[in-house]
């Protein structure tokens, strides 16, 4: 996750330098929240990466969990 | 009208929906069909045909008033801002669970078929990787190589079906009689859920050109999907028979292993599999992407190649979070995507068609 975490950091800085002058406040605001909660979500899979799957809480709720 | 030179053609859109299909098709057709339909399950797609015949309908209606926008601007047209607002976000936490999924499934398949003591991250992470670095470049860029992969799976598929066309037991397909066609109808329920992407393909209606020509190109898209799902399900149940199929989880690659050439060249499945390569490939592209511009259609934003990186990443939490195995994966598909499939992909977008009409708004 590592490697994927640093290839796309790099990318996504490449990107904002070349579409800095292109792109308003709020798309900046935007990335920023979307960043936020992506690692949000980082951190929550990492703190217990054995927690329930999604599917698991998915497929109990309709009655189909095995 | 003009076509602009930012956007992809009607046909390429379609060609990029029709590469998707691929995937899941090969995945969850012929086994969950050949359960309920049983040897007459390769009637099934054509059955598919009167309901996403309606679908297609239904599309082109949408944008028959609005042509230069996405599938988003319209539902936030008809349905009202607040209302528009969060279908676009129940959409959206679905394509970002999808795109988790397939990118769980593309690991899960070389787990299973070639290299089982490989680590899940290994193939997570390569393949997001090449969808961010792809993605960047842009739909147009993207969808002229998606053509190229089309040409290439269909052709491998075909070439496959060719070959096995001499393991093939008509015994195994008939007889089909009239009591299978309520169980052929109960059956279309997954294939609808497979087709129903082309729905999804116009969130990004607004980088569409001539979209006056939707109906002819989904007329021609359905056309090329009853014939491969129905080749696909002849190849798998003619070969195997329905009580077999219907109780492996890969049958299409179970089936290609059986293909010998002059009974000297064997083992060619390895050829499937690197086509499923880039067809997983185009298929996460495709959910990244539409994710990325649901998210610019919410907040309204001027340019979503920034928001690729969080949303890669959030994909790559979900491939992982998605299902702790094999068997929830497949449940999950089973009993969850089939329905929100199609409640997502065909029944909102009638809604949104008959609300529209009423308002005026379509």
């Amino acid at each position: 996750m590592i490697v994927l975490l640093i290839f796309i950091t790099v990318l996504s800085i490449k990107d904002a330098i070349a579409l800095k002058s292109k792109i308003k406040m709020k798309d900046w605001v935007a990335y920023v929240i979307a960043i936020i909660l992506a690692g949000i979500f980082i951190v929550f899979y990492i703190s217990n990466p054995d927690r329930d799957s999604i599917s698991k809480i998915v497929l109990s709720l309709v009655g189909k969990a095995v | 009208m003009l076509a602009s030179r930012d956007k992809i053609s009607v046909r390429q859109a379609i060609i990029f929906f029709l590469t998707i299909v691929h995937t899941s098709a090969i995945r969850l057709l012929p086994s969950n069909t050949a359960q309920v339909s049983q040897r007459a399950a390769w009637l099934t797609p054509l059955f598919t045909a009167v309901p996403f015949f309606i679908l297609v309908l239904v599309i082109q209606q949408l944008f028959s008033r609005n042509r230069d926008v996405s599938l988003s601007d319209i539902i936030t047209i008809v349905m009202g801002k607040p209302l528009g607002k969060v279908l676009l976000i129940i959409y959206l936490a679905w394509m970002l669970i999808y795109s988790g999924l397939y990118v769980r499934y593309f690991a899960e398949k070389f787990l299973t078929a070639m290299l089982p003591n490989s680590p899940l991250d290994f193939y997570t992470v390569t393949i997001l990787a090449a969808v961010f670095y792809a993605l960047r470049g842009g739909i147009v860029n993207f969808s002229r190589t998606v053509e190229f992969f089309f040409i290439l799976t269909s052709t491998i598929f075909f070439l496959l079906f060719v070959l096995n066309i001499p393991n093939i037991e008509i015994i195994n397909l008939f007889p089909v009689t009239h009591y299978d066609v309520w169980p052929i109808i109960k059956s279309c329920s997954f294939n609808l859920a497979i087709w129903t992407p082309f729905t999804f393909t116009f969130f990004f209606g607004d980088r569409i050109n001539n979209k006056e020509h939707i109906r002819r190109y989904g007329i021609q898209g359905m056309v090329y999907l009853v014939v491969i799902t129905s080749l696909m399900m002849i190849q798998t149940i003619g070969v195997y028979g329905y009580s077999v199929i219907q109780r492996i989880s890969m049958p299409y690659i179970f089936t290609v292993k059986s293909v010998s050439l002059l009974k000297t060249i064997e083992r060619i499945e390895s050829i499937a599999v690197a086509s499923w390569v880039v067809v997983d490939f185009s298929v996460i592209s495709f959910y990244i992407y539409i994710s990325v511009k649901i998210i610019k259609s919410i907040f309204s934003l001027s340019d979503e190649k920034l928001l690729l990186g969080p949303v890669t990443l959030i994909s790559y939490v979900f491939s992982h979070y998605l299902a702790s195995n094999r068997f929830e994966l497949e449940n999950f598909s089973k009993y969850i995507s089939v329905w929100a499939n199609i409640i997502l992909g065909f029944v909102i977008p009638f809604i949104v068609l008959v609300v529209g009409k009423i308002r005026k708004k379509v």
